[in-house]
């Protein structure tokens, strides 16, 4: 479960002074459920997933994860949490299993029950052929698998996914498609951030718009679909844009 | 602060480093490997080239007519060779660039007249110049023509050489013929005297009364602990610095670089102890670094010592290093490792990748080594004030423990100050690196 309330984010830049790069967004997400959070490059998708991974302070509003306030219990928070974004790397003079063992471990899982859950995972995304090879001889394939299984050794409630597919070959994005499909078949709340729009209207029970830091669109796919008339989610993001631009 | 987060970090970014060839060569090879050759490669490289200029007669050009002082040069045929009017002149000729000029133009004036006196000093200079700069001679030696007459008529004459100081070959072989003179004027002096009436043992008294023999009675010790105490601050200093580099700009910006900081920041290990795990990887590396360098120079300077005490002749080991000082040294170490490993963490954490860190420590190489040299001047010593000046003090106290004998007293106030002011700056630089890693600013700076 995600409950988001009035999240604020404002930077100071020295040439275009104070932005307001995430302004008031609210928004939750049961669990079971995907929330696609959709916009432009630089709209605050980044930001807002951040922020609710806490790297980032919100100056103002909050958020709850999995029952924990961010503000409150950032470490109980990312406790929760598996994050994953299109950019994210892997350490690449360590093997999978190294790298799987530390982000267990770090979870504050013991080394046993880290060892048995990476067994698991080996068996599930079929990795035991390279487990035990440095990642720095991986195929992008082999790096999504481990990148999934990280992100969810800790067994977490809630996943953040930012653009996960982001640069990736129609192979190694399916691979994601069903992990995220499988996620919420599990009961977990995924929020993923995309631009990408057959992804979010195959994998997304609701949606939320938003465009330079604001909400603009929140609703679920469904009666999106009917609002609009029309089933093209691209259709449905550029007359959102398109109204708010307007 | 999580123990357990902080160990799993460490445990893991030293993985990491230990992996990585870059860090590891840095760590390992340039101190164990680069600066023993460095000392012992260059030291034997020059040996060599003055041992082959000393083993090879060298081309000298002998002026006047003199034929007793000539067979005598004949004869010292190992260590000069005597080139002849006709060698001389043709090679002068065949030099074909325009920069012999002068050995060239006065070469006519040099045949008709060797002592050149129709020329000015200066003229002449520059003809002979160019003469040994050309390889047709390393220096000429000039007998007044007068010689025969003075040794009749008892005057002194002045015999000249000719030679480029700054010319190597030249140099050696100015020595030598210099030193073929000398001896043949001893035995003109014993001749002289000889005739006058004394006995050839009475000739060879007064010719050398007595004999100064100066004996350097300090240990060897304290001989190769001064050519350490000069070399030393300033390398240790930047074994320290070096060792500390590459991981700190890996472990921080390399991993921007690589997109995997965020997932680290994502998981429940809290910034503080991410901050304490690097820092303590950072800090073993540098202090690994210099362990090894300071170990690996005490060796060198054993070798050294042992080729010293044995006269040059011999080889073997002698421990030329106080224990105690190599221990008071390492101790040193420990505080810069920190402040070093610490000011490294927090520029690299400001920089975007692994070049741009890069670039923002190099000026700091430069302000680190400058101070750091100041151990290599003379004069300079430790003083209380001088003590709390960031890397001098540092190096100046690495001088000092290196001159410090067996037996011998530390000035352990001195030391003490630099101890604690490096402590001191290495806890503020602990603190920004903190503060740093805790400024999403410098974290997701785009």
């Amino acid at each position: 479960m995600i409950e988001v309330s009035g999240l604020t984010k404002t930077f100071t830049d020295k040439k275009r002074g104070t932005i307001t790069a995430v302004n008031n967004v609210s928004f939750s997400c049961p669990s079971g459920q995907v929330f696609g959070l959709l916009g432009l490059n630089g709209a605050g998708k980044t930001t807002t997933l951040r922020m609710l991974a806490t790297m980032l302070k919100p100056d103002s509003g909050t958020a709850t994860l999995a029952g924990y306030d961010l503000l409150k219990s950032p470490g109980d928070v990312r406790k929760s949490i598996g994050f994953l974004t299109g950019n994210t790397g892997l350490y690449i003079r360590l093997t999978g299993r190294e790298i799987l063992l530390y982000f267990g471990q770090l979870q504050g899982l013991s080394r046993k029950a880290v060892s048995e859950r990476i067994e698991k995972f080996s068996l599930i995304l079929d990795m035991e052929k390279f487990l035990d090879v440095r990642v720095d001889k991986y195929s992008t394939g082999m790096k999504q698998k481990v990148s999934i299984a990280r992100t969810l050794i800790h067994n977490p409630s809630v996943l953040i996914l930012d653009e996960p597919t982001l640069g990736l070959d129609v192979l190694a994005s399916r691979t994601i498609v069903d992990f995220i499909g499988n996620a919420k078949k599990d009961g977990l709340s995924v929020i993923l951030s995309t631009h990408i729009m057959h992804e979010a209207a195959h994998l997304c029970d609701q949606i939320g718009v938003i465009h330079e830091g604001a909400m603009k669109k929140l609703a679920t796919l469904k009666s999106l679909k009917a609002e609009y008339g029309t089933d093209d989610l691209d259709a449905i993001f550029v007359s959102i844009i398109g109204e708010n631009h307007a | 602060m999580n123990l357990r987060q902080i160990k799993l970090v460490y445990l893991k970014e030293m993985k990491d480093i230990l992996r990585d060839k870059r860090s590891l060569r840095i760590m390992l090879l340039i101190p164990v490997v680069v600066y023993p050759l460095m000392a012992f490669g260059f030291s034997a490289l020059a040996m060599g080239i003055v041992n082959s200029q000393r083993d090879k007669p060298s081309p000298v050009m002998m002026v006047g007519s003199a034929s007793h002082v000539r067979t005598v040069l004949e004869q010292a045929s190992k260590k000069i060779r005597m080139v002849s009017d006709e060698e001389y002149t043709r090679d002068i000729r065949n030099l074909d660039s325009a920069e012999f000029a002068p050995a060239q133009r006065h070469l006519s004036a040099w045949i008709s007249d060797p002592y050149l006196e129709n020329l000015d000093d200066s003229t002449k200079a520059a003809y002979y110049y160019s003469v040994v700069k050309g390889k047709v001679v390393d220096c000429i030696l000039e007998v007044p023509a007068d010689y025969d007459e003075s040794r009749i008529s008892g005057d002194s004459v002045m015999f000249n050489i000719y030679y480029d100081e700054q010319e190597f070959r030249s140099d050696g072989a100015e020595s030598k013929l210099r030193r073929i003179i000398a001896e043949f004027r001893d035995s003109t002096i014993i001749r002289i005297l000889s005739a006058a009436g004394m006995s050839e043992i009475e000739a060879q008294h007064a010719l050398k009364p007595f004999w100064i023999q100066p004996t350097d009675v300090a240990p060897a010790e304290k001989r190769t602990g001064f050519m350490l105490a000069l070399m030393l601050p300033y390398m240790i200093v930047i074994m320290v610095l070096i060792g500390a580099m590459y991981p700190a700009i890996d472990l921080t910006a390399g991993e921007k670089e690589r997109g995997t900081l965020e997932t680290i920041l994502a998981s429940p290990a809290g910034r503080d102890e991410i901050t304490m795990g690097k820092f303590l990887a950072v800090f073993t590396a540098s202090f690994v670094t210099v362990i090894m360098g300071a170990i690996s120079m005490t060796l060198t300077a054993g070798f050294g010592a042992a080729q010293m005490v044995n006269d040059g002749s011999g080889s073997g080991f002698v421990l030329a290093v106080n224990p105690a000082s190599l221990a008071v040294v390492i101790l040193l170490m420990l505080p810069t490792s920190v402040l070093f490993s610490a000011v490294l963490l927090a520029i690299s954490v400001m920089a975007r990748s692994f070049k741009e860190a890069q670039s923002y420590i190099q000026p700091m190489m430069i302000l680190v080594i400058l101070p750091s040299m100041v151990a290599m001047m003379p004069g300079i010593d430790l003083t209380p004030l001088l003590a709390l000046v960031p890397v001098a003090g540092i190096s100046l106290a690495v001088k000092a423990a290196m001159l410090t004998a067996r037996g011998e007293a530390f000035p352990w106030t001195n030391i003490s100050i630099v101890f604690a002011s490096t402590g001191v700056y290495a806890l503020a630089a602990l603190f920004l690196v903190r503060q740093m890693f805790n400024k999403e600013s410098v974290l997701f700076r785009t």
